[in-house]
């Protein structure tokens, strides 16, 4: 009963000093919100309205027409119309039009006759990766569709219906995505890695403050025995990292659409197990550093080592042999893929347990390394 | 006053080199950033897993499926034999596409009509998922054409138009190529998050009192702090440019001595707005917070890095043009990929240099109020 009330006290303690830190709570709640709608509306959208060129050197009905259909597409705004080549190189260095459409003399005549063909050139600025597969994908197969009309007009007007191309065509559905929308692959990306920062600097700061200070050489004094005070301190970081993660799942589900389509308590277990692994991890840090900048600065660095290993963007399964092995180290890849696995695919305890079972072996190696840190530093 | 401004400079060049923390943000930082960043914003994927569900079974579907994998790039994972199969193989990472083809194909095919094949994509992955659909498209429609033997004057009469696609710049499409350019930007912001944690610190040390003591005013203060942080930040890009064109092979067609210039001139744009957002904190740990929310976050997606700005949203073009990184990224981008010079970058160039002055002005206006 007493350990109990010494327990608490400190619990309480640390949640007055947390509350009192104006600063830190800032950016543990704002911070990530700022960021996640920033990524969801940045991400969320399609990329429309791509500056286009037209050179139109035949001036026919044809020609315009394909010029409509390209100023129609979402994706392109013909924002130029040229009278030569030459224009469209300065534009594109600028940056002014993303795509140039290139129509040559004798498109109309040519796709009058009964067997011509004509050429079409497009030409995409590929600096801005993303752009560019927009604008290409959007006028490849808005003139891929005009000459298939042409085609299937020639056909009828031929005895016969003319001779076939064999020819595929393939439906592809989107599982668990149907739109293929950005934002349902990077917004749990990012839940993650908010969850991983807030519990390091949380757990570690707390720690390395009352170093700074000298209190935790009172602490040491009082008649807390190690493990309560381990506890003790590890109390508040997992339930300001929890509530922090109910704030940010909110968002992603409710603003910007993101659903869960499995169970949110095996969604809650697994994030808790997470925080518990990622905290031992900020004991380690705040065992080796002496001051709050040093741990700040250690958290960073290993928050940017998480993001390029967890498979924040890159699958894990694209990486170099040694990479990906490395990677499965980190607990927030095992998370990552867990988080992405329940909220989007709606997958049960049976399916991800390789996962799970990964996390819980992280977990332990990294709490026992951590108490035997933490028990050095103490000493 | 010059006099002052140098020994300001000087003093905070010493500053720089001897403060472990401060050389490390300034010069280490920027490209230790610049690795980790790049592995993580680009998406070149050179290897999918695919499981198949043959239902035709025949000598097409066959061929067809050894077409799609027979360089590696597309890898067989399992041939699926139930339905109930391509769902687990989804969900557990499996695979990243499961192909269906459907009964009676060959036949289909044969007879004239067009054959339809479904592909089931994880859409958890979209990045994947449509580079996956590109690869299989442009190899079916190889196949499709390697089946049909038709004089050219009949396949002209069947697509009649045909369209020569060229992708300036970045011929292949590399997105490490679009990429590291662009985050060069981003991790050049770090000189400006030191500008902000050293005038802080003089504040939280107690120090600025004592260079109010001195002959030393605002105006040299502030010029003197953002020479040595400016000069710091262009030696500080040789090492980025470095890391980009040796260990990421990114080409560099334009000048290069341009490009640090320039970034002298995003320098002032970017270290401007630091100073003017640090004259109103007093706390170092402040100064990185609100440069870390103001700066780098919007810097990450706001400023056309991932997806390009919209030309027709007001707003986001007015955050973009805000940002001195929207700037540079254009500058960076157009220097390394499009090797183009000063004609084609004065805007860019012009909009940080008045963004430079313009918060240098306005922060030297307030600093002497504070002052007096």
């Amino acid at each position: 009963m007493k350990m109990w009330h010494r327990f608490t006290r400190l619990v309480v303690k640390d949640f007055q000093q947390f509350l009192r830190d104006k600063l830190l709570l800032t950016f543990i709640f704002v911070g990530p919100t700022l960021q996640l709608v920033m990524m969801g509306q940045a991400t969320a959208s399609d990329i429309k309205h791509l500056p286009a060129a037209i050179v139109d050197r035949d001036r026919t009905r044809d020609s315009r027409a394909l010029m409509v259909t390209l100023d129609n597409l979402e994706e392109l705004d013909v924002t130029r119309h040229l009278d030569s080549e030459e224009q469209v190189a300065p534009l594109l260095d600028r940056g002014e039009v993303s795509v140039a459409v290139l129509i040559p003399q004798g498109f109309g005549s040519t796709l009058a006759s009964p067997a011509g063909r004509a050429s079409v050139q497009l030409w995409v600025d590929g600096s801005n990766i993303l752009g560019a597969y927009a604008a290409l994908g959007a006028a490849e197969g808005a003139i891929a569709t005009t000459g298939g009309e042409i085609a299937a007009e020639r056909r009828l007007s031929s005895e016969a219906g003319g001779p076939r191309l064999t020819s595929f065509d393939l439906l592809p559905t989107a599982r668990f995505n149907p739109e293929l929308a950005h934002s349902h692959y990077l917004l749990p990306s990012q839940l993650s890695l908010i969850v991983l920062i807030v519990t390091m600097l949380v757990s570690s700061v707390g720690i390395v403050r009352e170093r700074e200070t000298g209190t935790l050489e009172q602490l040491m004094v009082t008649p807390l025995r190690r493990i309560e005070l381990i506890l003790a301190k590890a109390t508040l970081p997992t339930l300001v990292a929890f509530v922090d993660f109910l704030a940010m799942l909110a968002i992603t589900v409710w603003v910007f659409g993101v659903p869960i389509r499995g169970s949110l308590l095996l969604l809650m277990v697994v994030t808790l197990l997470f925080i518990i692994a990622q905290l031992t991890w900020g004991l380690v840090i705040s065992a080796v550093s002496a001051t709050q900048q040093q741990a700040v600065l250690l958290i960073f660095m290993i928050g940017i080592l998480s993001v390029a290993f967890s498979g924040y963007l890159v699958e894990a399964e694209n990486m170099p042999v040694l990479m990906s092995w490395i990677s499965n180290l980190f607990p927030i890849s095992h998370y990552l893929s867990m988080l992405r696995a329940i909220m989007l695919k709606g997958a049960t305890i049976g399916q991800i347990w390789t996962q799970l079972l990964a996390l819980l072996v992280l977990g332990f190696a990294s709490l026992a390394l951590s108490l035997r840190s933490f028990r050095k530093t103490l000493e | 006053m010059l006099r002052r401004i140098r020994s300001i400079a000087a003093k905070e060049m010493l500053h720089i080199l001897r403060d472990g923390r401060t050389f490390f943000m300034v010069f280490i930082a920027p490209a230790f950033t610049l690795v980790m960043l790049s592995y993580l914003f680009s998406w070149d994927v050179e290897r999918f897993t695919l499981g198949v569900f043959d239902r035709d079974r025949s000598s097409l579907s066959r061929s067809y499926i050894a077409a799609l994998t027979e360089d590696g790039t597309i890898v067989l994972e399992e041939d699926i034999a139930s339905k109930d199969r391509v769902d687990e193989l989804l969900t557990t990472d499996r695979v990243k596409a499961v192909l269906v083809v459907p009964p009676g194909l060959m036949e289909r095919v044969a007879k004239g009509e067009t054959g339809q094949i479904q592909i089931i994509l994880d859409g958890t992955t979209p990045g994947t998922a449509s580079q996956l659909l590109a690869q299989i498209g442009g190899r079916t429609t190889r196949f499709a054409a390697s089946m049909s033997s038709l004089p050219e004057e009949t396949l002209a009469q069947l697509v009649p138009i045909d369209t020569r696609t060229r992708v300036w710049y970045n011929p292949n499409l590399s997105a490490l190529h679009s990429m590291v350019p662009g985050l060069i930007a981003v991790v050049m912001c770090m000189p400006a998050f030191a500008i902000a944690t050293s005038l802080t610190r003089e504040k939280e040390l107690g120090t600025m009192e004592g260079l109010y003591a001195t002959p030393v005013g605002g105006t040299d203060l502030l010029i003197g702090k953002l020479a040595a942080y400016l000069s710091c930040g262009v030696v500080a890009a040789v090492p980025v440019v470095l890391v980009a064109t040796m260990w990421f092979g990114v080409p560099l067609r334009g000048n290069s001595a341009l490009f640090l210039l320039l970034t002298a001139d995003f320098m002032l744009g970017v270290l401007g707005l630091s100073l003017f957002l640090a004259n109103f904190l007093s706390r170092q740990q402040a100064a990185m917070v609100v440069m870390f929310l103001v700066l780098f976050v919007p810097s990450m997606f706001l400023s056309g890095l991932i997806d390009p700005v919209d030309r027709t949203s007001f707003g986001a073009q007015l955050q973009a043009n805000f940002l001195p990184t929207t700037h540079y990224i254009t500058i960076s981008r157009g220097i390394f990929l499009k090797g183009v010079g000063l004609t084609a970058l004065w805007t860019p160039t012009l909009a940080l240099a008045t963004m430079g002055v313009a918060y240098l002005l306005i922060t030297i206006k307030l600093f002497k109020k504070r002052l007096g």
